[in-house]
Order: structure tokens, then sequence, then C-alpha cells
């Protein structure tokens, strides 16, 4: 089950990208700079493919539950019991995911009537949202902290965590931490399209949630072999 | 050392995926400097002369001297001389707060001269490449006074002075980084 847990991230992101990025169009971002009528023009122009990526993107997000229960199973292995580490990841991942649908819900109100209506309101509307989506690098963030200290503490026999991936989750949570910045700049490298903010964070969590499969499922295929030894000696 | 032809690396192995990982990012933001400045090479001259040059190589011999402390330190450190290790360390962060004094010197200079980051794209990335570094030289600060408690310790296991290898590692990463910026953003016409 648990390994099921570790593909649904793969599944979840390569889902993902095909809806936001294919379908929707929407990678590269809209323009912070650009304006009200360009932003307004996007969407009437898209409109009906924008919808369909919103609504895959929305059904897609949600493959990551299993994804996220898998961890925090495997920092309980780490801690033996629900501790802090398993319940800081539990309130993480629960804060992210609905940040998340709720992000493209107001993207999709953007989309759903975009030439009726003046196109500073649907502007505002693609402001919030990119904010939004950008914005919360905090709670990946505190995963990829939860995650390194769970490896750093592993002391479980066979191993959960390899050391390495604590050094990758801190690698990421630095890569991820001028996303939060976003908010404050119009334009530039950690603007909401900018290098720094997007697409250095955004290829490190693709990184990361490779790495996080990968190490779950082997982890979990070394548990079950000890397991089995066990019941055969 | 019994078998000196055998190579080792410094620290866990582990830490390097950190630490090469932090390089490509920053060779990453260097490429993005360098193609913005390809775009309006003559604003990115003109606003590096701004620079004050004197602070940048201050700064550049502060964090040398520093990562030559951590080198004594570790050295005084697996010989067991403690107390000389924790006194390099200490000097070590001396050296790294007077880089954070020094930097944020430069900082207000430039921002009361009207060069605040909303300036032009120099002073922009100027001041986020310089602020994502001094974000390492506090990460690496703090990271030096773990090892500081370290060298309380009356044994060192040998995961334990892996740690303390791995942090040093990571000073002197903090170091490199600064040496390329400065390279970059004050000498570079």
């Amino acid at each position: 089950m648990q390994r099921i847990g570790a593909w649904c991230g793969i599944v979840m992101i390569v889902l993902f990208s095909i809806f936001f990025s294919v379908m929707a169009k929407l990678f590269p971002p809209l323009s912070p700079t650009a304006s009200a009528d360009e932003i307004a023009d996007f969407f009437v122009q898209h409109k009906i493919w924008v919808r369909f990526g919103i609504a895959g993107s929305l059904l897609s997000i949600v493959v990551s539950f299993p994804f996220l229960a898998a961890i925090c199973l495997r920092i309980r292995r780490v801690e033996g019991r629900l501790g802090m580490l398993t319940i800081t990841q539990l309130l993480a991942a629960a804060v992210f995911v609905p940040a998340f649908i709720f992000a493209f819900i107001i993207l999709a109100a953007a989309a759903f009537r975009p030439d009726q209506r003046p196109p500073e309101i649907t502007t505002a509307l693609n402001d919030l949202f990119w904010l939004w989506f950008v914005g919360i690098a905090g709670t990946i963030i505190v995963q990829n902290l939860t995650l390194a200290v769970a490896a750093f503490v592993d002391k479980t026999e066979p191993q959960t965590f390899p050391r390495w991936y604590g050094y990758l989750n801190l690698w990421v949570a630095t890569l991820s931490l001028p996303g939060g910045m976003t908010v404050v700049f119009n334009d530039g490298p950690l603007a909401w399209n900018g290098v720094f903010s997007f697409y250095v964070p955004g290829a490190a969590l693709v990184i990361w949630l490779f790495a996080t499969t990968f190490v779950i499922n082997s982890s979990v295929k070394a548990q079950q072999a000890a397991e089995a030894d066990l019941v055969a000696a | 050392m019994s078998a000196p032809t055998v190579r080792r690396i410094p620290g866990e192995s582990g830490t390097w995926v950190f630490l090469f990982g932090d390089m490509v990012v920053f060779g990453v933001f260097f490429v993005t400097f360098m193609v913005e400045r390809a775009k309006a090479p003559e604003v990115f001259d003109i606003a590096r002369k701004t620079l004050h040059v004197g602070v940048g190589v201050t700064n550049t011999l502060v964090l040398l001297t520093s990562s030559l402390c951590v080198v004594i330190a570790l050295g005084a450190m697996r010989s067991g001389m403690k107390a000389i290790a924790a006194k390099a360390l200490y000097a070590a962060i001396g050296c790294g707060l007077a880089f954070v004094g020094l930097k944020v010197f430069e900082y207000v200079a430039l921002a009361s001269a009207g060069h605040g980051p909303g300036a032009n794209h120099f002073y922009l990335y100027y001041f986020i490449l310089t602020g994502l570094h001094l974000l390492h030289v506090f990460i690496g600060l703090g990271v030096l006074a773990l090892l500081i408690t370290q060298t309380r310790r009356a044994e060192l296991s040998v995961t334990r002075l892996a740690l303390v290898e791995g942090g040093a590692c990571f000073w002197h990463l903090v170091d490199l980084l600064w040496i390329f910026l400065f390279a970059l953003l004050y000498l570079v016409s």
C-alpha cells in the first residue's frame, strides 16, 4: 500500500504537468507585468482549454493524498509512534493540498466569464492565483525540514530514510525559500514567473518528488524483505 | 589513515548532495545574471562602478580568513586540541559577523545613494544574489555555532567527526560562492 502511495507522487506531477502546462498553457506563467487587457485576452482566447486544464489540475492534485500519507507513515516508522515529526508533516501536508485546490478554484473563476466583465477583475483573480500558487512555498519547506530531521535521527533497521535524502531535503528547502518572497516583487527573478521563485523551486520540487518515491519504495521493499526473513526464520 | 592511497571524501557522502546541489543552483543564478547583463551591458557597467570595491575586497579577505580558521579548527579537533579548535571557530564566527556588518553597511550606503533594488535590474540582481548569499552566511554561522558545541565533547565518534567535516565544507562553500559572486558583480566589466 505504501508503495502505491509513493508512486502517486509521480503520477500526480505527471498528470498535473499535462493539465497545467499542455492543456491550460499556464507554463511558462503569465507575466506579472502584463496589462489587464493582455491577461483578460489570454483567458478569453483560451477559455475552454484553460477550464479543462484547471478541472484536470484540480483532480490530479488530490492524487497526492496517498503520497503524503505514505510520507507520514514512513516518518512515523522513524519515530516509532505518532510523534512531533509525524504530526508536523501531517499538518503541513494537510494545508498544502487545499491551498493548491483553492488557488485553482480562483483561477477557474478568472476563466469562468472573462468576456463579460472589466479586464481588471480578471487580472485581480489572476494575481490572486499566482501569488497563492507560488507563495505557499512555506508549507513545502516545513515538509522538507521535517523529512530532513527524520532522516538525520533515523535509527530504524532497515533504514527508513538514507542520510543523503536528508541533505536533499535541506537543499530543496533552501531553494524553495525565495518562493515565499514572491509577494514582494512585481518584476525580476523573484517575481512569480522569476527564475529564483518559480523555475528553480519548481525543478527542485520535481526532483524531490521523484527522489521521495524512490526512497520510500526501496525502504518499504527492504522492510518487507527483512520481515519475510523474520517469518521464515 | 592506514591506506594513504585511498581517496577519502570529507564529511558524509550525503552532505555533498546538498553542497553540489547548491553549487548547481548558484551556477543557474550566475547564468541568469549574465543573460540579464547581456540585455543591457551599459546600464550594468555604469551601475557596477557605483559598488564599493574596497568593501568587496575586504569582505573577500574576511571570508578567506574565516575559512582558514575553520581549517585550523578542524585540524585541531582531529588531533584532540579542543581549546584551540574552539578559539579558531570563535574567530571564524567573528569574521562571519564582520562580513554581515560590512554587507549591511554596503546595503545602507547603496540604498541611501538612490541605488536601491528598484533602481534598475543590476541593483535588483545585486540585492537578490547577495541576499541569497547572506542567507547562506547566516545558515553557516548557525553551523559554526553547532561545531563549537562539538568541541566540548570528550570524544568524537566517526559519524560526529564526519558531521563536523560536513559543516566545515559548508562554510567553505559559502566562501567559494562569495568569491564567484564578488568577481561577477564587482569586477567583470
